[in-house]
């Protein structure tokens, strides 16, 4: 029959949350995972191919988690449709084992919604063994009308038996569809939905009379163990101490790695300069252009995965949930929801991904409180420019027990940025998203040891997006930036040629509006490149400074000692607290405006930065001189 | 056995009752729906297990195998009996 199996046939792979249903995707798909957009939604799905037994190759499509069809968070909303659409040719449904009756519920739904082949990952069936249950499949299988295969899907078992039976039942073609309900209405009242629901519930206890032949216990280790991670006192000390090891590991482990890359990067660029062939103009084109946009932004790479592989580790292995119970009143205070942990957190990396991942938050009010205040969270862009401004104007005598001056102007820049965020969350809550907090309800998994496959992909997803933007945004941007002070050429000889350039013009055009904070004309013409991306500062001050670049290891020390000499206190300072709030990354405005769908939001989320950054510089500006 | 008619809200940890109704509440139906979803239905058993430090809201409370959190403002929609 392997006629019948169109080479492209897609496959959706649709599953309750927590039921395991990425480190399913991982063990069926050797092949590279792409990031796809899928039926034209918004929302990014992961897809990549696999093979089945009989040699042919099928698309899996990783659709979001859900817990029925109903949507209830836009991230559900995509899966409904996603199953309606005529080109998906089959589905793998997975389920938790451990919860049988949601599961059984959740499988009536799904095969009631769409008559594809379908068949049943049966997914953690050894835990759901260990706790005492034993299922008949033979019962669950003629009750339900499809294959169902018991999977463990981290350790790989029931894998090749779920590709057996999924082409058997492509092969099939059409499932015979029993309507378990008949019809369902377009739309249905309140007094419908609950006896449908509850409907499918009453089928899947009579199924589960019949096919669960002993009921297993809950989770009590889960519980034992939260006993220790929701302790008045030791639940906030775990806490405070995963997210200080987070940090930590962060800054520490990243140093190598980054300084890897910027050796790469300038070994690129005397590599393209040694070319005698190539013409002066192009070379600059090249290197000052696009590798060194480029490389200033790729160089955060090693934090943002580092950050990344601790909160995906964190997540999988139950914590993530527990840490939004222990913080939801705390944060219910400036009126965010407790939801709004990951996302915050995740933008201490990065404030795209952070923005990215607030759509798992169900109220749209929730959602744009969060986005708007994701820039204000210290992102890992920041700290070239801080450190720069620190070590030019901050002197590095100690303060107490070995505590420097320097590292704790860092850490407070970190905490005005997060102070300031809850800060602005609380007024946007009160004067413009007012309304009733939206109800909380999320599930507390077992606790369990994440697969280290399930985190690399989820990694590789996330440098995919990263690296994507450098390839387009940040790339496209450096490209203009050249140009912006390259042109118009200066006359042969002059000193400072950049002063003759489209920069300098923008410089002097903004000079009367930044003089009040203590900028002038060449700190503007700095400012310019930095829309792009706050990172490319350091670099668009060294080439308005005409700092030397022969010797690129020295080159920020020098900018450090040039900037001191030309700055006063007060402007260093005051540029120190700009860069803390002004809106300073394209990438964040647009994600923001593709998330939310709105170009008001974004609109006002700019304006409202900047006027923060020049009221702050304005009021340092002052107080320092 | 005595019946006692309670909020699910005004539960303690260890707490163990019944799912008697709930309150209809225009603006939460979804919530309401996804409660139901999820395994919130009338005499089903459900057990109150933790509370947040302090604040001791949310709460967590299990239903059939799976533990969910949620705040007890929430929680007074659902009317439980008490087992005793």
């Amino acid at each position: 029959m392997s006629e019948a199996l169109n080479p492209n046939l897609k496959v959706a792979l649709v599953g309750t949350p927590n039921a395991g249903k990425t480190a399913l995707f991982n063990v069926l798909t050797a092949s590279h995972q792409r990031v796809a957009n899928y039926a034209g939604v918004t929302v990014d799905s992961v897809e990549a191919d696999f093979k089945l037994p009989n040699g042919s190759t099928a698309t899996l499509i990783d659709l979001p988690g859900a817990y029925s069809l109903r949507p209830y968070t836009d991230d559900e909303g995509i899966l409904a449709d996603a199953l309606g659409h005529d080109e998906l040719g089959a589905m793998v449904i997975v389920v938790d084992a451990t919860q049988p009756e949601r599961a059984i519920r959740f499988l009536l739904e799904v095969l009631d919604h769409t008559d594809r082949p379908a068949v049943v990952a049966f997914n953690m069936s050894d835990i759901a063994k260990e706790r005492g249950s034993l299922f008949d499949f033979a019962v669950l299988e003629k009750e339900l009308g499809v294959p169902i295969v018991p999977t463990v899907a981290v350790k790989k078992k029931g894998i090749p038996e779920l590709r057996a039976a999924l082409e058997r039942a492509v092969a099939e073609q059409r499932r015979k569809k029993d309507a378990f309900f008949g019809e369902k209405k377009a739309s249905p009242t309140r007094a419908e939905i609950s006896s449908e629901i509850l409907s499918f519930y009453k089928k899947a206890d009579t199924i589960l009379k019949g096919a669960l032949t002993r009921k297993g216990n809950p989770d009590y280790q889960s519980e034992k163990f939260d006993r220790w991670v929701l302790h008045p006192v030791w639940g906030f000390l775990i806490l405070t101490a995963v997210l200080g090891v987070t940090f930590q590991l962060m800054f520490n482990l990243a140093e190598y790695p980054m300084h890897a890359i910027e050796t790469l990067f300038e070994w690129i660029g005397n590599w393209i300069k040694h070319f005698g062939f190539i013409p002066v103009g192009v070379k600059s084109f090249l290197v000052d252009g696009m590798l060194a946009g480029v490389g200033g932004t790729i160089v955060f790479l090693p934090q943002i995965l580092i950050l990344f592989s601790l909160i995906l580790f964190l997540e999988d292995f139950g914590f993530m949930a527990r840490a939004v119970f222990l913080l939801d009143h705390w944060m219910g205070k400036v009126g965010l929801h407790g939801r709004a942990f990951l996302p915050l957190l995740s933008s201490y990396a990065c404030a795209v991904p952070g923005i990215l991942s607030v759509k798992t938050i169900e109220s749209r009010r929730d959602r744009i409180v969060t986005t708007m205040i994701i820039p204000l969270m210290t992102c890992s862009a920041r700290i070239p420019v801080y450190t720069l401004l620190i070590s030019a104007f901050i002197p590095n005598r100690e303060v107490v027990w070995g505590i420097r001056l320097q590292g704790l102007v860092m850490l407070a820049l970190y905490a005005v940025g997060t102070i300031f965020a809850f800060l602005m969350g609380a007024i946007f809550r009160r004067f413009l998203l007012k309304g009733n907090r939206p109800p909380l309800l999320i599930e507390l998994p077992s606790y369990k040891w994440p697969s280290v496959s399930s985190v690399i992909r989820g990694l590789i997803y996330r440098a995919q997006l990263f690296i994507r933007r450098v390839g387009t945004i940040i790339l496209g941007l450096s490209m203009v930036i050249w140009f912006m002070v390259s042109f118009p050429k200066a006359p042969e000889g002059t000193a400072h040629p950049i002063e003759y350039s489209y920069a300098a013009s923008v410089g002097h055009f903004f000079e009367p509006v930044l003089k009040p904070i203590g900028f002038d004309w060449k700190i503007g013409m700095a400012l310019v490149p930095t829309f792009a991306a706050r990172e490319v500062m350091v670099s668009a001050l060294s080439t308005v400074y005409a700092v030397d670049d022969s010797d690129d290891t020295k080159k920020t020390e020098k900018l450090s000692s040039v900037i001191k000499g030309e700055w006063s206190l007060a402007t260093g300072l005051s540029l120190l607290v700009w860069v803390i709030f002004a809106p300073q990354c394209i990438s964040t405005l647009a994600t923001a405006r593709r998330e939310l769908q709105s170009t008001k939001w974004m609109i006002l989320m700019v304006v409202y930065l900047f006027a923060l950054a020049y009221l702050a510089s304005w009021i340092t500006f002052r107080l320092a001189s | 056995m005595r019946m006692i008619l309670n909020r699910l809200g005004e539960l303690r940890p260890g707490d163990r009752a019944h799912i008697h109704s709930f309150r209809a509440e225009e603006d939460l139906e979804n919530f309401l729906t996804r409660l139901f979803e999820i395994g919130f239905i009338e005499g089903v058993e459900i057990e109150v297990l933790h509370e947040a430090p302090w604040s001791r809201d949310p709460m967590s409370v299990r239903i059939k195998d799976a533990v969910y959190v949620l705040r007890r403002a929430e929680a007074d929609l659902i009317q439980v009996v008490i087992c005793e």
